[in-house]
């Protein structure tokens, strides 16, 4: 466990800005537009900026810290070394799923900063981990399919993007997992789903791993 | 101990390696053959990296693995880049310190463990290859072309090091380059498109050789009797080195590995 933290905090090291990029979405981004709402006045409109806000910029986040940790292990010129560190067994899923559990404590502060503005936000919280659990699934997944973290990434992207430009289209937004124009709860947000589908791309995605290129 | 047996490997209907087998005990080894000859894909599998489509391969528990291509993280310093690997390889936090400055200064590295990989010279950077892969204390050591792009002084730091780890682990080192393997290693497997054609000794390939190789006048190539192999020109002399089982007009040369080699590899081609 303490291993594989230092992996994480080792390869954070060497990708400062796409580790930053989340807290400071979480810290100055979202408080910035939530509070252009405030200075209006009305208070609905600025929860509607927070949540947006989220929605939009969050579960990239979460993306990216995902990103930042497979790039050196999918494709990279030192792929081969590590791998070998462990005669090809070694996947990366424990150390995934640890970048979601920090994700998530480096989000309660500000979700619990929220939530003395605008009241209970704990929903939504759980709705944005239960996404981010779900995105850094997909791109596991493909990351490991695709041979290719760029790839994986552009894929996971495209469909957030996708989820953002169409959530308010009557007929597209049944396929939109990301919905920044509602609260949690209100859209009868697939949850479980996401949770399984997440759970079933992280162990397809552990078992490719662990598979080595096979002649 | 490293047993390699029967192990066959494929990319696509290419077959690269052809039932290699193998059992290697303490010492070094040199992986010799041309390119293509399936050395990396062999030293892949050996590592884990690869699975071979036919064929068992016996590792000790320790592996370290110095591939062809060695990418390091260049924001680190090499300490960090250490430490990481030190972390893959599961090397207790309290004895960490110890066994990466050990590595280091066996590499001559110790005193630049504060700078970043990306301020090193390419030598550096794979004398720290060479340190990751002695990590550990691996019970076998694999080198993909551990000399390439070194300098002629980096080269000879390269063999000091290897030759310091006589009498400890088993070590593979993958090259094309005749000269390393003679110079370093105690056996010498030849591989030649993806079979093992020889399991022999420096000594042996130029015993292979003796009686065989001629120092031929340049303008005598006309009186060349056939079949020969050319093995080159020696610049400066104008005399041509030549392989042949056949008298030639010219004086016998001492036979070197290189020779045995060629004598090997020409009976394929």
């Amino acid at each position: 466990m303490i291993r594989r933290l230092q992996l994480v905090r080792l390869t954070f090291r060497r990708t400062l800005p796409l580790f930053l990029a989340p807290i400071v979405s979480a810290y100055l981004v979202l408080p910035l537009i939530t509070a252009a709402g405030l200075a209006s006045g009305n208070w609905e409109i600025a929860l509607e900026n927070l949540i947006y806000g989220e929605q939009a910029l969050l579960p990239v986040g979460g993306l990216l810290w995902a990103f930042a940790y497979l790039q050196v292990w999918i494709g990279s010129d030192g792929e081969e070394t590590m791998r070998a560190c462990h005669r090809g067994k070694y996947v990366c899923a424990a150390e995934l799923l640890m970048l979601n559990i920090g994700f998530t404590v480096m989000l309660l502060p500000a979700l619990a900063a929220g939530t003395l503005f605008f009241g209970s936000l704990w929903t939504e919280y759980a709705r944005l981990l239960i996404q981010v659990f779900f995105y850094i699934g997909l791109f596991y997944f493909t990351a490991i399919l695709l041979r290719s973290v760029t790839m994986g990434g552009m894929l996971v992207l495209a469909y957030h993007l996708f989820c953002i430009f169409f959530c308010r289209n009557t007929e597209m937004r049944g396929y939109c997992l990301i919905r920044p124009d509602v609260l949690a709860g209100a859209a009868g947000f697939p949850y479980i789903l996401l949770l399984l589908s997440g759970s079933v791309m992280y162990s397809i995605g552990a078992w490719l791993e662990r598979r080595p290129d096979r002649g | 101990m490293l047993e390699v047996s029967h192990v066959e490997m494929r990319f696509g209907q290419k077959e690269v390696l052809r039932g290699v087998t193998l059992t290697l005990h303490q010492g070094v080894y040199g992986l010799l053959g041309p390119n293509g000859s399936g050395k990396t894909t062999l030293m892949r599998c050996i590592a884990g990296v690869y699975r071979p489509a036919a064929g068992i391969i016996r590792t000790p528990e320790r592996i370290g693995y110095l591939p062809q291509r060695f990418g390091m993280f260049k924001q680190l310093t090499v300490y960090e880049a250490m430490a990481y690997f030190a972390a893959l390889k599961q090397i207790p936090a309290r004895t960490q310190r110890k066994a990466i400055m050990e590595c280091l200064e066996q590499v001559h590295l110790a005193d630049r463990a504060d700078d970043r990989i990306g301020a090193l010279s390419g030598g550096m950077v794979r004398r720290v290859g060479i340190a990751q892969a002695l990590l550990g204390c691996p019970e076998l050591i694999l080198a993909d072309e551990p000399t390439a792009g070194l300098d002629p002084e980096e080269r000879l730091r390269f063999k000091n090091v290897i030759s310091n780890l006589r009498g400890g682990p088993t070590v593979v080192l993958s090259t094309h380059i005749v000269e390393d393997v003679e110079s370093t290693c105690d056996h010498i497997i030849l591989l030649y498109s993806g079979k093992v054609l020889a399991e022999s000794t420096a000594d042996d390939l130029r015993a292979q050789a003796a009686g065989k190789v001629f120092s031929v006048p340049a303008d005598k190539r006309c009186q060349l009797q056939q079949p020969y192999h050319l093995l080159r020109e020696e610049a400066g002399t104008g005399t041509l080195r030549v392989l042949s089982d056949l008298p030639q007009p010219g004086d016998l040369a001492a036979p070197t590995v290189e020779d045995g080699y060629m004598l090997y590899i020409r009976g394929r081609m």
